[in-house]
């Protein structure tokens, strides 16, 4: 891998749980060094196990997949070596303090910088000794999120941290993770289904739908590429409702009004449900 | 903080209330022998001194030296149990709860190495296991010394099973394969109940082991007719006829054999004749005959015992450590 390279590889990335169900489908997909990168679909789309496979939590069923060119469930420790993780919901040690956190992340992780992680939690006003049962439930996603950044790795991982939180959780959630990207310049994957929440902190969107990936640009390609037409037009990405209850149309080019990001995404999970359906 | 106390207060933290009840209970078990162990030894002199002065007198004494012997016995047998309680209930729950409380995810991605994980994970709890175990060892001792002062512990096979330092290593094979089996159930519950039964199939095992090994060293040995036993401290493995050839059978080859009781006849020698003629006459089928291992290989049994169980215990460690390394946290 070169400097300029894909810091996350997929390759024909297929996992199929032992109940048959097939997660993800052959995902190809390259994701660059730097920025923030939203991962967005519905439930079940695949997201937590494309994650899972680059953090070498699940093995590939079919193809494979890379962290900084290195195959973490292989290499394992050397992949995490690179990686920061956010878990989907955020389990802290009940009967542990915030600093017991640090204390242990420091004895986990070599070269854990715990007075970074400290500084952010403090910043946040979180006190230190605090014990993690009572902490709410943005606080203890502000914890996992300084465990993950004290790692001080290039690339971070988050699995749906927003999912639990309240509004004003969510943004100071993502306040604090725009700012310590922007101070640090650690590839982030943001995982949410909520788009709404992740359009003003991302630079990069990866819609993914049943498997698949649906759509992979910037996000200010992915507004300037679609616009909506409020008639039908055969070279539509997809229809669906609109909020007033009118059908609209996404299309690629022009159209009668620039897209949202949430009605790029809505037009291409449309696309999708619809492909799935006929098929 | 070192880095052993921030895996003690986790280990602590995470499974405080095992550790206290355990620790209570060993503490209160172990008391509870020292107590007895000096209720016995009192009661003792009381009698010695009363047997020398006014020996018709003594009864109410010796009577009372019964409630203690049994409490002290029952002590010995709780103390054969905690191995397996200790094990079961530090053991299960030190995997099985960090994947039950998704708190495997946080550690095992902090960590970049699942096994050093589990190695920080688990020595806390092994010590705490050998403290409760130790206590239980060093007290069944002094109470087993007491109940047959007349003999040597250290070369004797009696309460070999509910003393001294083998409650250790007992411990520590339950320990590892609890963790194994919560490792592998992944639920805390569950994995408790499995933890059981596994338990309880592999002990059971390692007794049939065990049990061919010191048969396959044993001696052969008449059983004294009068009182029906071997040598004192011997362990007594089984018994069965000896025929004149030499040939040791055990009762079901006896059995096998046709050799039936009903045409025996035990001549109050330990032997058996066929006829009455035969008993005149001197000619036994055989004689009654025990495999026993003697008092004074007690040291090398208990020994090779305990590294039999280390044995397993580090197996059983090795095998969580590949199941942990492959499976998924949660």
């Amino acid at each position: 891998m070169t400097a300029t390279g894909p810091v996350l590889e997929a390759r024909g990335l297929a996992k199929r749980y032992r109940r048959g169900v097939w997660a993800l489908g052959g995902i190809d997909l390259e994701l660059p060094a730097g920025g923030i990168t939203a991962l967005v679909g519905p439930n079940a789309a695949g997201k937590s196990t494309l994650i899972k496979t680059w953090v070498g939590f699940e093995k590939p069923t079919r193809g494979s997949a890379a962290v900084m060119g290195i195959d973490p469930w292989r290499d394992r420790s050397k992949a995490l070596a690179n990686l920061g993780y956010v878990p989907q919901s955020p389990a802290l040690y009940d009967g542990l303090s915030v600093e017991d956190h640090l204390d242990l992340a420091v004895q986990l992780r070599p070269g854990f910088d715990r007075a970074y992680a400290r500084d952010r939690l403090a910043q946040l006003d979180i006190p230190a000794t605090a014990g993690a049962r009572s902490l709410s439930g943005g606080q203890q996603a502000q914890v996992s999120l300084a465990l993950a950044l004290g790692t001080r790795a290039p690339i971070l991982l988050l699995d749906e941290p927003l999912a639990s939180l309240d509004p004003l959780a969510r943004r100071e959630f993502l306040h604090v993770l725009a700012d310590a990207v922007r101070v640090d310049g650690a590839t982030t994957l943001l995982s949410s289904h909520i788009v709404t929440d992740v359009e003003q902190s991302c630079d990069r969107l990866i819609v993914l739908g049943v498997g698949h990936v649906l759509i992979h640009d910037t996000v200010a390609n992915a507004l300037a590429g679609h616009a909506i037409s409020t008639s039908e037009r055969t070279d539509a990405v997809a229809a669906f409702a609109a909020p007033d209850s009118s059908r609209i149309w996404l299309v690629r080019g022009t159209g009668d009004r620039p897209a949202t990001l949430d009605e790029v995404v809505l037009g291409y999970l449309a696309s999708s449900r619809s492909k799935t359906a006929a098929a | 903080m070192s880095g052993a106390l921030s895996w003690a207060r986790l280990a602590y933290r995470q499974q405080s209330w095992e550790v206290f009840l355990l620790v209570a209970a060993a503490a209160g078990v172990g008391g509870g022998m020292l107590w007895v162990s000096s209720q016995i030894e009192s009661l003792r002199a009381l009698r010695d001194a009363c047997l020398a002065d006014t020996p018709q007198l003594c009864d109410v004494i010796v009577g009372r030296a019964y409630e203690p012997i049994q409490t002290a016995q029952f002590l010995l047998q709780l103390s054969e149990l905690a191995p397996f309680a200790v094990g079961i209930v530090l053991g299960a729950p030190l995997v099985a709860r960090e994947i039950d409380g998704r708190t495997a995810p946080l550690a095992w991605a902090l960590s970049g190495s699942r096994t050093r994980w589990l190695i920080g994970r688990v020595l806390f709890v092994v010590a705490i296991a050998a403290l409760c175990l130790g206590i239980l060892a060093w007290t069944s001792e002094i109470v087993a010394a007491l109940l047959d002062p007349e003999r040597d512990l250290g070369r004797d096979f009696n309460f070999a099973d509910t003393r001294g330092p083998i409650l250790v290593a007992r411990g520590f094979g339950a320990l590892a394969l609890a963790v194994l089996v919560g490792a592998v159930v992944g639920r805390l519950l569950p994995g408790l109940l499995a933890a059981i039964l596994v338990i309880a199939a592999v002990f059971i095992g390692f007794g049939f082991l065990d049990g061919a090994i010191l048969k396959a060293e044993a001696r052969v040995v008449r059983i004294d007719p009068q009182t029906g036993t071997g040598v004192l401290g011997d362990h007594w493995l089984e018994s069965g006829l000896q025929l004149t050839d030499g040939t040791a059978l055990t009762w079901d080859e006896v059995a096998r054999r046709g050799i039936e009781a009903e045409y025996a006849d035990d001549g109050g020698d330990g032997c058996w004749y066929e006829s009455q003629a035969d008993f005149t006459a001197g000619r036994p089928v055989g004689c009654e005959v025990a495999w026993v291992v003697a008092g004074d290989r007690y040291f090398d049994v208990t020994v090779r015992r305990g590294v039999m169980l280390g044995g397993l215990g580090m197996l059983a460690l090795a095998g969580t450590a590949t199941v942990v390394e492959r499976r998924r946290p949660e």
